[in-house]
């Protein structure tokens, strides 16, 4: 959807274990903020961030992740043109997981969904528990985008959202009931680079 | 009211925040939680201080003789707000916390803190949830706060492991010690009573949610009959009612209104149950329906009932809308509502489940060692996929003839 300011709509969504980051990446993205301790977040948040030099607004569904709130996801993922799929580099069970949350959009999700999957909480390497070669391996096999992230040190938040928003695929006509006033044609062609970094 | 009447697309963007100002002490409510430091609605926390000291005479009386008030006047008296300094006393008895602690031995809280400590399966996530909780909130983030809201929810995970712990009883939880004078035994009593108790419906906090998904459903039903326009448009909008209010009623509202506001709010919830959950609801919308019928999206509803529910520090007025403002509303047509959508949910439960066994069987088949195209291969498959698959005619066929299998 074209707004009237010419900018493309897109809701996304974040997907993945409780206690993973999943707030903390969009309060960084959004508000550049971080508190070490975030409220949890029950039910979804929605928030909105405007990237101008993608002509992009993203429409932020931020979910609760515990495995129970699990059966809400579809009304947040539906419609959705991303994902960010967040795990928490130092707990294998939250990688499992965003696994499977990957499986459930692959089948479930808008077919054209773009998705990226963030290992967060970068900055404790030293817990470490998944490595990044694996997590890399995964990502490529699955085609989505890959980064570790910090969202407490800001390491490549703002990267895996600009990427997701350089990525979206363009309307490539202009819709009919939106055509008045809205000009596509200063933006660049879709970009066809499938994966983010860390190959 | 505090409401604003503008529609607006960028408020959920950058700095919404008020300003975290170092120059001045934050003002603090009665439990702890900072008040804003702009836009506080000042003049209708006064009047319902006023109406706050009005109270505490008539249930002060009460208090000292501990016996609760006739039950004629119990209900006005719940509705019309319970005094903090009163509180600790009157939630046990009113709960009915406190004869469901007698029915236990004496040190039943206890018992269930040392198992739960020796080995709660839901100690990770109870943990990971501990200082997540209000992390504002002084007393709740120390050491003494961190270590009895533990306690009190690890001692509920052993007490209904069917339950465990559900995100959103952390806040509960730390409302309830905040109130009852940190004492956890009570929160812990007063917590079962809610949730274990009947107070409100069943499995709402179960491991599907489903008590939660069917509460959902009939609001959205009463919605229709309430406010017909707003449901309308959140049809049009494809905004589930779920998306509003699932917080709204796991964490009996403590996360979206002052904490003033929402204790008020449960000091009629565990007199009267969760009638008033629905009543509050209601209320909200009602007083944000002109600016939630200007918007187009899902995201800015939510953002605008956020906002509107933050703002709301004149308590009495907004208990007034509540109790008066949306109209009658009999427990009998919630409970007729509550009966048509439990089968409708529990049903979509259980195929989302059935679906999700039969991926895992098909990917399970996709990674195993033997070839799937041998004849052991696809029989055994074959039989796992017949096996979930009747599994889920027999459950389905057995909601439908109401046997109360999944009840608890």
């Amino acid at each position: 959807m074209i707004d009237s300011g010419g900018l493309q709509q897109a809701k996304l969504v974040l997907l993945g274990d409780m206690g993973a980051g999943k707030s903390s990446l969009v309060l960084r993205f959004v508000k550049g903020q971080f508190f070490d301790y975030q409220e949890s977040t029950i039910g979804a948040a929605f928030l909105t961030k405007t990237m101008p030099e993608q002509h992009v607004k993203f429409e932020i569904w931020d979910t609760a992740g515990q495995e129970r709130y699990h059966s809400l996801a579809p009304m947040y993922y539906r419609g959705a043109a991303a994902a960010v799929i967040v795990y928490d580099i130092t707990n294998q069970d939250s990688f499992s997981k965003a696994k499977n949350w990957v499986k459930e959009l692959q089948r479930q999700g808008n077919p054209n969904m773009l998705m990226a999957l963030a290992g967060n909480k970068a900055d404790l390497a030293d817990s470490r528990a998944v490595t990044k070669e694996e997590a890399a391996a995964y990502a490529e096999e699955n085609g989505l985008a890959f980064w570790e992230t910090s969202a407490k040190t800001n390491v490549s938040v703002l990267e895996v959202f600009t990427d997701l928003a350089t990525r979206l695929p363009r309307p490539s006509a202009p819709q009919p009931q939106q055509s008045s006033g809205i000009t596509l044609t200063e933006q660049p062609p879709a970009s066809t680079r499938k994966s983010g970094c860390c190959t | 009211m505090p409401a604003s009447s503008h529609t607006s697309t960028e408020t959920a963007e950058g700095a919404a925040e008020p300003s975290t100002s170092s120059s001045a002490e934050p003002q603090l409510d009665v439990y702890g939680f900072r008040l804003p430091a702009e836009g506080l609605d000042q003049a209708g926390r006064e009047a319902s201080e006023k109406e706050q000291e009005e109270m505490t005479e008539k249930w002060s009386k009460y208090a000292k003789q501990r016996a609760l008030p006739s039950a004629s006047k119990l209900k006005r008296y719940c509705r019309r707000g319970i005094p903090p300094n009163i509180r600790p006393w009157a939630w046990p008895e009113i709960s009915g916390a406190n004869l469901r602690r007698h029915d236990h031995q004496s040190g039943y809280y206890a018992l269930m803190v040392r198992q739960g400590e020796a080995g709660s399966e839901c100690a990770h996530q109870i943990d990971l949830d501990l200082p997540r909780t209000f992390p504002h909130n002084v007393w709740v983030a120390s050491p003494a706060g961190q270590t009895a809201l533990r306690r009190v929810l690890l001692a509920f995970s052993m007490h209904k492991p069917a339950v465990g712990y559900c995100q959103s009883m952390n806040y509960i939880a730390a409302m309830l010690l905040l109130v009852l004078n940190k004492k956890e035994e009570d929160a812990f009593w007063v917590l079962v009573a809610l949730i274990d108790d009947g107070i409100l419906y069943r499995d709402m906090y179960a491991n599907n949610l489903l008590g939660t998904h069917v509460e959902m459903r009939s609001l959205e039903e009463l919605l229709g009959m309430k406010l017909p326009r707003l449901r309308q448009h959140l049809i049009k909008l494809q905004c589930d009612i779920t998306i509003i209010a699932t917080d709204w009623f796991l964490c009996l509202f403590a996360t979206v209104l002052p904490s003033e506001s929402a204790m008020r709010l449960w000091d009629a919830l565990l007199h009267e149950g969760p009638k008033v959950l629905y009543r509050m609801a209601l209320a909200l919308l009602k007083m944000q329906e002109e600016v939630l019928l200007k918007q187009d999206n899902p995201g800015f509803v939510l953002h605008e009932l956020k906002r509107a529910a933050h703002a709301t520090h004149n308590r009495a007025a907004l208990m007034k809308v509540a109790f008066e403002g949306v109209g009658s509303m009999p427990m009998a047509r919630i409970e007729g509502f509550r009966e048509q959508k439990q089968e409708v949910v529990q049903v979509e439960l259980r195929r989302r489940e059935t679906r999700q066994q039969l991926q895992k069987a098909i990917s399970e088949n996709d990674h195993s060692d033997h070839d799937v195209l041998s004849s052991r291969g696809i029989s055994a498959f074959a039989d796992k996929i017949k096996l979930t698959y009747t599994s889920r005619r027999r459950d389905i066929s057995s909601i439908r003839r109401g046997s109360p299998s999944s009840s608890h």
